[in-house]
């Protein structure tokens, strides 16, 4: 069964879920590197919904859902934002692009989620990261 | 010694000559990268200075932190100072490749490296 929580357009908010959910996540038996993968992910998303989504507005929140399984962990995060277009976010390793300061989240969660979709309006994100094998 | 400690963040400066060294450790995602980016930003308005980034005891980063980085290298350059970074982890090493900031920064395995490289 999934967990729903819904948090404030707050980044300590998001922190302190974020934390929570590291420490379940850790407890069934994820090791470093999917930790370090599925906090980045998670990073990226919720600051995307705060920042980008939401735009810090204390009238909007941020939903999330998760569930961790001992063999994977599935997270949805939507913002109550205009959405956007994936396919409109320039890659951040063209040559051209390298210098910008910005625009590195959403490639960072495709390379370390194994599945990652945005809902059609672009408010919401899924994704989902099977554990590793042992190091 | 100026410090910056944050919720999981710290970042010691030290000074060598025109060198600045910032020792930055712990974690540098969700409520500590404002404070990481005003620290850099601090020393990307001196000219003629050699920024060394001490990455050794940093175990995280995310694309915020990343970001930061990026804009002071730019600043950096716009002042003809150099941002040079140090002994990252594997984790953070591999975010700097997947990312080609490795490419556009000078990555260099040791404190003492850095400090003497031209």
């Amino acid at each position: 069964m999934p967990r729903r929580v819904i948090i404030p357009s707050d980044l300590n908010e998001a922190r302190e879920l974020e934390e929570q959910m590291l420490r379940e996540i850790e407890s069934e038996g994820f090791g470093e590197a999917d930790l370090f993968a599925i906090k980045l992910a998670l990073e990226e998303g919720l600051t995307n919904a705060i920042k980008h989504g939401n735009k810090y507005s204390t009238d909007k929140n941020v939903r999330v859902e998760y569930e961790v399984s001992p063999e994977e962990v599935r997270v949805a995060i939507c913002d109550q934002g205009c959405g956007f277009l994936p396919e409109s976010v320039p890659d951040p390793t063209a040559d051209e692009n390298l210098e910008r300061p910005c625009g590195r989240g959403l490639m960072l969660m495709r390379a370390y989620m194994d599945t990652i979709s945005f809902s059609e309006c672009g408010c919401c994100v899924q994704m989902s990261k099977r554990k590793s094998d042992p190091e | 010694m100026e410090e910056l400690v944050g919720h999981d963040l710290t970042l010691r400066v030290e000074r060598h000559g025109r060198h600045v060294v910032l020792h930055i450790s712990g974690s540098a995602g969700l409520g500590d990268i404002d404070g990481m980016t005003a620290m850099l930003r601090r020393f990307s308005t001196h000219p003629d200075t050699v920024v060394i980034l001490d990455l050794h005891d940093l175990q995280f980063i995310n694309a915020e932190g990343l970001d930061a980085i990026v804009a002071q290298n730019t600043a950096s350059r716009l002042l003809s100072s150099q941002l040079r970074l140090v002994s990252p982890q594997p984790h953070v090493r591999h975010l700097l490749d997947l990312t080609r900031l490795s490419e556009l920064l000078p990555v260099y395995g040791s404190l003492d490296q850095a400090l003497t490289d031209a």
